[in-house]
């Protein structure tokens, strides 16, 4: 503690603006803040870092559930034309919205004392380390698989519905399906077969889904990633799509679970 | 007349506790520390008899949320930052500071105190003639170090940087000054500026 020492001088005079600013105070133009304004203000700023670092995670899981279900994850497995694909067809927009939620969170715990004295590295990477890490322990329990499905029961809301819609099929642009393999409409062979995709987004503007058909060619060179496929078995393709064929360049089963 | 030794943070706990006077104390106090602290930092600025009276109002309007159990020095010259602060950017076009990458990584921290008291004499000479051609962050570290004599510790509280930050930006400061110094030895302000020193 500082130790100062005031001495008592009967012809001592206040300066101009310290006789104004005593003057404020006498008169009560100037109040002393109450204590419990400063302990609310934190109570807010810790509520606000907690939502923020909150939705952050939430965020994650949510990449983390949409890249499983439409199946852009299993594009990292075709080679390098899936791998740029892949980076093509990435949320980039919540992983930009993640990183500046996280820039946010630094803000508000650079208020406190442990939040300015660490380098910047430090307390940014704990934070995005806190925020992967919750993310995949939100993705563990299979919280968008249970909204995805309050979505589809209708119980989600119009919002709910508006994220939800869609995740499973992306558009078809990014050459990425995800379907059941059919032998209603054709043999399976190693260079053909026949499957149907749910849940397709017919129309952008009412969001209704349907069901559309596909006959699967795989040129020389495709990437067949498992040995045999069965009628009900789920696949992941990707390619190019045409009037109701895809040439595609990577084929996958999915194994049960392997998308939950 | 006898002599009342009673510590800052004792008669903030006072005023806290609704005793409005004693903060003439403070006032008493502080008052040239952050006359001399906004002369140097603002340097252009005319009116800085209502930027300090503006920080002594922020302080009594938020000395409740002083801690008494820390020192009351860095507390109020943090105040005092934030004001000058705010004083330039209404008169300043650009930013006031930009992004310091000093603040990513930690750095060593090494306070010498012999050193500081060798470099101290050459620094407040150069003070005068150099201070302004710093850049606002150069030019703030260095007057709380050098003239304020504050420690890392209270300039990182301050200023809400990081303990190895504050060493890094004054030795960059310090190397600013020296050149911003030497700039001047052959103009007739540098002679003037030596002949006043000499005397």
């Amino acid at each position: 503690m500082e130790h100062n020492t005031t001495k008592q001088d009967n012809n001592s005079s206040m300066s101009d603006f310290e006789k104004i600013v005593l003057a404020k105070i006498n008169s009560g133009q100037i109040k002393m803040k109450p204590k419990y304004y400063f302990v609310l203000k934190v109570v807010l700023m810790c509520i606000v870092a907690f939502l923020v670092l909150t939705t952050s995670a939430v965020l994650v899981s949510f990449m983390l559930f949409s890249l499983r279900v439409s199946g852009r994850l299993f594009l990292l497995g075709f080679g390098g034309r899936g791998l740029v694909v892949f980076f093509i067809t990435f949320p980039w927009f919540i992983l930009l919205a993640d990183v500046l939620f996280i820039l946010l969170f630094e803000r508000l715990v650079n208020h406190f004392k442990l939040g300015y004295r660490s380098p910047l590295l430090y307390t940014l990477g704990a934070s995005a380390v806190i925020v992967i890490v919750g993310g995949f322990a939100l993705d563990h329990i299979s919280l968008h698989e249970r909204l995805l499905h309050q979505m589809q029961s209708h119980r989600l809301g119009a919002i709910g519905g508006f994220v939800y819609t869609g995740v499973k099929t992306p558009p078809r642009q990014d050459g990425v399906f995800r379907g059941v393999i059919a032998t209603s409409s054709g043999p399976i062979t190693n260079t053909s077969f026949y499957m149907t995709q749910n849940d397709v987004v017919m129309s952008s503007s009412s969001q209704a889904t349907g069901t559309m058909f596909w006959h699967v060619t795989l040129p020389a060179g495709s990437l067949f990633l498992t040995r045999t496929i069965l009628p009900g078995d789920s696949v992941i393709v990707a390619g190019d799509a045409g009037s109701g064929t895809i040439e595609a360049y990577g084929v996958t089963k999915i194994e049960p679970g392997e998308d939950q | 007349m006898g002599e009342i030794e009673i510590t800052d943070e004792q008669i903030a706990l006072l005023v806290q506790n609704g005793d409005k006077d004693k903060f003439s104390l403070l006032m008493d106090r502080y008052k040239a520390k952050l006359f001399r602290y906004g002369r140097k930092f603002l340097a252009n600025e005319d009116n800085i008899d209502d930027v300090v009276q503006e920080v002594f109002i922020k302080a009594y309007q938020n000395i409740r949320s002083f801690d008494v159990n820390q020192k009351f020095s860095p507390w109020i010259y943090r105040i005092a930052h934030n004001t000058y602060i705010n004083s330039i950017k209404k008169i300043s076009r650009g930013p006031i500071y930009t992004f310091d990458f000093d603040t990513i990584v930690s750095h060593p921290v090494y306070e010498d105190p012999s050193i500081k008291e060798a470099e101290e004499v050459e620094i407040k000479k150069m003070v005068d003639t150099g201070l302004e051609k710093l850049r606002s962050n150069y030019r703030e570290i260095v007057i709380l170090y050098y003239i304020e004599e504050l420690s890392y510790k209270e300039i990182a509280d301050i200023l809400h940087i990081p303990i190895g930050t504050v060493g890094i930006r004054l030795r960059r400061a310090k190397e600013a000054l020296k050149k911003a110094f030497g700039e001047h030895k052959n103009s007739e302000h540098f002679a003037k500026v030596v002949q006043e020193i000499k005397e």
